[in-house]
């Protein structure tokens, strides 16, 4: 990434960081997963005794662990884009494109992470549990919610630095 | 508005956010969410929650960062690199043996990895300099590592297949078991399309790697023993049925981690070079499909896909025309679309039709996967070539592009003879699964 004036700069450092600590709870969470499958594997062939639930937990491992990546994800430009527009155009055109780009994914990553808010703050009123073990879906939703919410911020701070790029290059723009 | 002038305003809009950059996952998820909103706007809202939410926490589903896991692990761990030289040991002396190495090897790594960028990177990494020090053209060397890499889609375990049959709703591991013998066959005619290229042109490989003693050679065979066990008992546990697709890539991911602990490659660098690079393919995929859930259900409450049927009914076309007209749909598309966007935008509309038709879906997955494979590598966006690009510097796109085109139209024969005989791809999961 190319240099970019302070306050971005540190907002940028802040967001790594922040995408740090997704990745950290987010890889912890899958080698919970790869852990649990082991175990389930292990207790249901070799010991003849199913562990009864375990199913629950690995799924709640995963949203734990896709909550983080996609987090990280987005912080690390790691969602697909198809990049034809840079084959016809230049950057006078692919500026304004990528700043309604950013402006649209972050209306409809808020609107997700609302969604989801308000969905999973119904929590047990509405019977959202896992189907064995009653785990509550709640928070699980809210490590989703909080995915999404980073990922629109995201997408806000690189539309500020695209635009104070305007006349040059944008350090963010999606590259072959 | 009737239904269907929705849902192809809804494509088109899709389309305009695709152009303008807008990453795929959210653009469906916009276009869905906007879509369900005319419709039934107080179902909006709770549709997206419930599919984010339903797909981030789908145990099927759980196989795909086991699986991304393991092909990492398999990376780091130098399981490939063992596997690039039992090949290069077996095939290196031959005309064009080194390239026909990049794409044993290629498809061996694809068996642990369900990602052909993965695959690509990989093998690409330790077959280019082999392959440039023999003095290969750099078109046929290029374009063996990037299409080699394709067959990660296809070759099970298939990040493809996964995603295909969450939207489709087929057995994961009947369509693995699926993907295995047109795997083989790929592999065959990908090496028979680069023996062809030599004896037209023998300048393309003027040199050949010395001939390896039959000792080395099996001992650089056992060398890669990990990696074939691997790949031996997870693949074949689920052939053998004697463990689900999700409970193979956990033992995958378990055993690929206990290989990399006794080679000593478990530093703190490669742990957190794997979990990142995990957790980025875990991303990237997960947002596509959040988004795909979204639209389908969009797709889904306008009826087009009723109409589309009633439609192509009309036309009085077989049930294989349909399906070659789709499959040319999909390689066109693959030239300009990401495989997985393909592949998301496309099965919802095309599923009810061949259902109609009484296509068999399995057999369908496997046409759809390999079309999407030529999109891999097809310009001007095939992504392979983008990868192999990376890694080979000096060497241009256009000499790159110029070195697929014997694999492409390999790809497409191997589609004919899917055509002609299904039973290549449906003998395996009929035999497994009855």
């Amino acid at each position: 990434m190319k240099a970019m004036s302070s306050p971005f700069s540190r907002l940028e450092q802040g967001a790594g960081r922040i995408a740090g600590l997704f990745a950290a709870v987010g890889g912890a969470a899958l080698f919970v997963l790869a852990l649990v499958t082991i175990v389930s594997v292990f207790w249901r062939y070799v010991l003849r005794d199913p562990i009864f639930g375990i199913e629950d937990i690995s799924t709640m491992a995963l949203s734990v662990a896709v909550a983080g990546a996609v987090a990280y994800g987005a912080h690390k430009g790691a969602h697909v884009s198809v990049n034809v527009i840079a084959m016809i155009a230049g950057r006078r055109v692919t500026r304004v494109t990528d700043a309604a780009a950013r402006v649209l994914n972050t209306g409809i990553l808020g609107l997700a992470a609302y969604a989801l808010f308000k969905k999973g703050s119904c929590g047990i009123a509405c019977g959202a549990m896992t189907s064995n073990l009653g785990l509550l879906h709640q928070p699980f939703y809210y490590g989703l919610v909080a995915a999404m919410a980073f990922y629109a911020l995201v997408q806000v701070l690189h539309l500020c630095i695209g635009l104070a790029h305007w006349a040059g290059d944008d350090p963010n723009e999606i590259a072959d | 508005m009737t239904g269907t002038t929705l849902a192809l305003a809804g494509f088109a809009l899709l389309f305009i956010l695709l152009f303008i950059r807008m990453p795929v996952g959210t653009s469906m998820m916009l276009v869905g969410a906007a879509g369900i909103w005319m419709i039934r706007p107080q179902a909006s809202l709770p549709v997206m929650a419930t599919e984010i939410f339903g797909e981030a926490s789908s145990y099927p589903l759980t196989i795909l960062p086991l699986f991304i896991l393991m092909g990492n692990l398999a990376g780091i761990s130098g399981m490939s690199r063992d596997l690039y030289s039992a090949a290069h040991a077996w095939f290196g002396h031959m005309k064009g043996g080194l390239a026909s190495a990049t794409i044993v090897g290629c498809a061996g790594f694809s068996a642990l990895s369900g990602s052909s960028l993965a695959a690509a990177l990989t093998m690409g990494r330790v077959s280019l300099p082999e392959m440039q020090r023999y003095s290969y053209d750099n078109s046929l060397a290029t374009g063996a590592i990037a299409a080699g890499g394709t067959l990660g889609i296809l070759i099970p375990p298939s990040a493809g297949f996964v995603v295909y049959a969450i939207l489709t709703e087929e057995s994961i591991g009947r369509l693995f078991m699926a993907g295995v013998l047109p795997g083989l066959l790929l592999t065959l005619s990908f090496i028979l399309a680069i023996w062809l290229v030599v004896f037209r042109d023998p300048m393309k490989a003027p040199q050949a790697a010395q001939a390896v003693p039959l000792g080395e050679r099996f001992s650089a065979l056992v060398r890669a023993s990990w990696i074939v066990g691997i790949i031996v008992l997870t693949i074949g546990g689920i052939y053998a049925g004697v463990f689900s697709a999700v409970e193979a890539a956990g033992i995958g991911a378990f055993l690929a981690f206990l290989v990399t602990v006794i080679r000593g490659a478990l530093t703190w660098e490669n742990i957190k070079g794997v979990t990142t690079g995990t957790l980025k393919a875990t991303g990237t995929v997960f947002l596509i499909l959040f988004g795909a859930f979204v639209f389908k259900t969009f797709i889904g409450f306008t009826g087009v896909t009723v109409a589309l049927t009633a439609w192509i009914g009309t036309l009085g076309l077989s049930p294989v025309e349909v399906v070659l007209a789709i499959l040319a749909v999909f390689i066109v598309l693959g030239m300009f679309l990401d495989g997985f966007a393909i592949l998301v935008l496309t099965v919802p509309l095309v599923q009810p039709i061949l259902q109609s038709m009484g296509v068999d879906l399995i057999w369908f997955g496997v046409l759809m996967v390999i079309a999407l494979e030529m999109g891999l590598i097809s310009p001007p966006v095939g992504i392979n070539v983008f990868v192999v690009k990376g890694i080979a510097e000096g060497v241009s796109l256009n000499t790159i592009f110029k070195g697929i085109w014997p694999f492409w139209f390999a790809m497409l024969a191997v589609i004919l003879l899917i055509v002609l005989f299904p039973q290549i791809a449906l003998v395996l999961p009929t035999t497994m699964f009855g």
